[in-house]
């Protein structure tokens, strides 16, 4: 029995038998196979080439008629590439006689190739092709690497060093009990899926793929954030037991709090929304008690798919989002992701940013690849007939990037118009507060958007200049922190001045410290994971607002964030006692 | 088996295009023979991409070889599809 200690992200504990998902760098770092994969080896390469092919086959058809016919004769000439006679041999021999793993084996064989061709001026404006082919092939081998979840026969604990969005999002409830990886934060992907599909999950948890072998047994919990490995059978039943208590206390919550009101004890009336990321979690969102999806967010059409998604593919996940929720309100963020993980948007590659969270990501990287925002905005618009559905626009930092956004969905209207087809005209608009500018400029904005929706996580990673995941300075990332609550504050009250609604989406939302100090500063909605809802919704019942008000003028005569989290705490400890 | 060996001219001594020889590639695919392309002592097999791109470079005319049951028809169809490519005749 061995334990590991981690960050616990999705709470609830499981037991159960492991599964190692090998990821690339496991792949790679290795380089060599063992003697009886070369088959395998071999298949999986040739199999590479195919997929690649389609992959290229595919964007042709999409983008040719976008981008003109003469980008058809690239797309060929890379296929001719790909399915070429020197790289199958020349990789295939190295698998063979080098026991080479297939990504090492082609990059070896194309860089040969790269510095062949940079001998001759005449040749050297070939190596971007050469590298297209070779990344393309990286990105197949990397997404079938070595111990795919669809090999999985029995429902087991996930071990992996790192877990890749697309990987993820296939995960399936039943057939994954819990998440155990190296890598990651509170905010990866990883934890954020594990979260809304309910599976527990511990990330964070250095060297454990050293020491897990397939075969162990593996306890996680996700309360704790502990992963125990081949634990002895009093400590597996004791999870077991905890596991059910688990299961039965959430039932009885939810039961409980799920046709009551989420109202304070001297009557201030809450609204209480779900973040959800995939259209079928609105089942889990209403049986939470949720009264409207607070926060669609729509990277995982991208991300699933290694491409950008097609209009009708993200039409028919709003609609039935939109709705399975009508008549409540449906919050659809427009795309959010950093050009890093947007690879597939518009054809181009994944670019690497040396600051990509300074860099073009979420609307900038709209503004950059705007038919793609396009077919994301059509969409929504179509969508909308179907259901309440309002836009939700993350990080602006300006004004005019808002203007330019509506301007978009404007001239989509009128295509859409034009080309006779159904949508819905007046769609509401708002703007993501989750950068200091627009959280300074909430007044202004306040005037040109429709409502505001704070996000906590980038919010306070900008504010105070820290990267949560980097270990070395994550103790400097404090939601407390006196500049993030003034911040907040400003945002509610420059909202509330222009009579548009103000919701949380952000962690904090869901957080029972914040939630007195929140409510006093006016904040009437709050969107969380749909399973931390009952809780909110018990301890909002329990609060006053006169006594909320009173906290956090305390909180906001605090100047460090130290001082603030103690009388926070406080306020939560009497949250939870009371359940007791 | 038999062995065939044709020499196309290149007009301009200056680089190959992709297109002329994405063209001898496509068509050389479709021959069981051998076939290999020679320019100033570098030789490619016809049949891969990649190695045809190498010759772009290299200086002079072209030498096409072909060995194998379909040699003959081969290296004449290719040779005059390159002539035609290259120097639009």
């Amino acid at each position: 029995m061995e334990r590991f200690k981690g960050i616990g992200v999705s709470g609830g504990v499981a037991v159960g038998d492991v599964y190692i998902i090998e990821s690339e760098r496991m792949t790679v770092g290795r380089r060599k196979i063992s003697p009886d994969g070369v088959e395998d080896e071999v298949e999986r390469f040739h199999d590479a080439i195919s997929k690649a092919i389609e992959g290229i086959r595919d964007d042709q058809t999409r983008l040719v008629p976008r981008l003109g016919e003469e980008y058809l004769a690239i797309f060929d000439s890379h296929i001719r590439l790909l399915d070429d006679k020197m790289l199958r041999q020349s990789v295939e021999r190295r698998i063979r006689e080098e026991h080479m793993v297939a990504e090492t084996a082609v990059d070896e064989v194309l860089r040969e190739h790269v510095k062949l061709l940079f001998e001759d001026k005449s040749t050297a404006r070939w190596v971007s092709d050469i590298y297209d082919i070779q990344s393309r092939l990286h990105r197949v081998l990397m997404g079938r690497s070595t111990g795919d979840l669809r090999e999985m026969k029995e429902p087991a604990i996930v071990v992996a060093e790192d877990l890749m969005p697309s990987q993820t999002v296939s995960f399936d409830r039943e057939q994954v009990l819990g998440i155990a990886m190296e890598e990651g934060g509170i905010t990866s992907h990883t934890a954020i899926i594990a979260n809304a599909l309910g599976i527990p999950a511990v990330v964070g948890v250095t060297g454990l793929t050293a020491e897990v072998r397939a075969g162990d047994r593996l306890v996680v919990d996700g309360e704790a954030g502990e992963v125990v490995v081949n634990p002895d059978p009093e400590t597996a039943e004791r999870y077991v037991r905890i596991e059910q208590d688990i299961v039965e206390s959430d039932r009885r919550l939810l039961h409980e709090q799920a046709p009551l009101p989420a109202e304070t004890v001297d009557g201030w009336r809450t609204a209480l929304y779900a973040n959800i990321e995939f259209p079928k979690e609105v089942e889990t969102a209403l049986e939470n008690g949720a009264e409207g999806i607070g926060l669609y967010r729509t990277e995982y059409l991208y991300l699933e798919k290694g491409r950008e998604p097609t209009e009708e593919e993200h039409y028919e996940a709003y609609r039935s989002a939109a709705e399975a929720m009508w008549p409540r309100p449906v919050v659809i963020r427009t795309l959010d992701l950093g050009a890093d993980k947007a690879a597939a948007g518009g054809g181009r590659e994944a670019r690497s940013e040396p600051n990509p969270f300074l860099g073009c990501r979420s609307i900038r990287l709209c503004f950059e690849r705007e038919p793609m925002f396009k077919t994301q905005l059509r969409a929504i618009l179509r969508a909308s007939v179907f259901g309440y559905i309002r836009i939700l626009l993350p990080m602006v930092t300006s004004l005019a990037e808002v203007r330019w956004a509506q301007s978009i969905i404007e001239e989509v209207r009128d295509e859409l118009y034009t080309e006779g087809i159904k949508h819905e005209g007046d769609v509401e608009v708002g703007a993501m507060i989750e950068v200091p500018s627009a959280a300074l400029q909430a007044d202004t904005f306040a005037e040109e958007v429709d409502f505001f929706s704070i996000g906590t996580n980038d919010l306070i990673q900008y504010t105070l200049a820290v990267d949560r995941s980097n270990p070395v300075v994550s103790y400097l990332f404090q939601p407390a922190h006196p500049a993030v609550i003034k911040l907040i504050k400003n945002t509610i009250d420059a909202g509330d001045a222009a009579g548009i609604p103000v919701a949380m989406c952000g962690q904090m939302s869901g957080d029972l410290s914040f939630l007195i100090l929140l409510l006093g500063l006016g904040l009437r909605a709050f969107s969380t994971s749909p399973n931390v809802l009952p809780e909110l919704k018990r301890a909002i019942r329990m609060v006053s607002i006169e006594n909320a008000r009173e906290v956090a003028a305390a909180v906001l005569e605090e100047s460090d964030a130290a001082a603030a989290l103690k009388i926070l705490r406080a306020g939560r400890a009497d949250l939870l006692q009371d359940e007791e | 088996m038999s062995r065939h060996q044709a020499q196309i001219p290149v007009d301009k001594d200056e680089s190959l295009h992709l297109r002329p020889m994405q063209a001898l590639n496509e068509r050389a695919l479709k021959y069981k023979s051998d076939l290999t392309l020679t320019r100033n002592g570098h030789a490619a097999d016809a049949k891969s991409m990649l190695e045809l791109m190498l010759l772009a470079g290299r200086k002079g005319p072209l030498v096409l070889e072909g060995q194998g049951p379909d040699a003959e028809e081969a290296v004449n169809a290719l040779s005059a599809l390159l002539d035609q490519q290259l120097n639009k005749r």
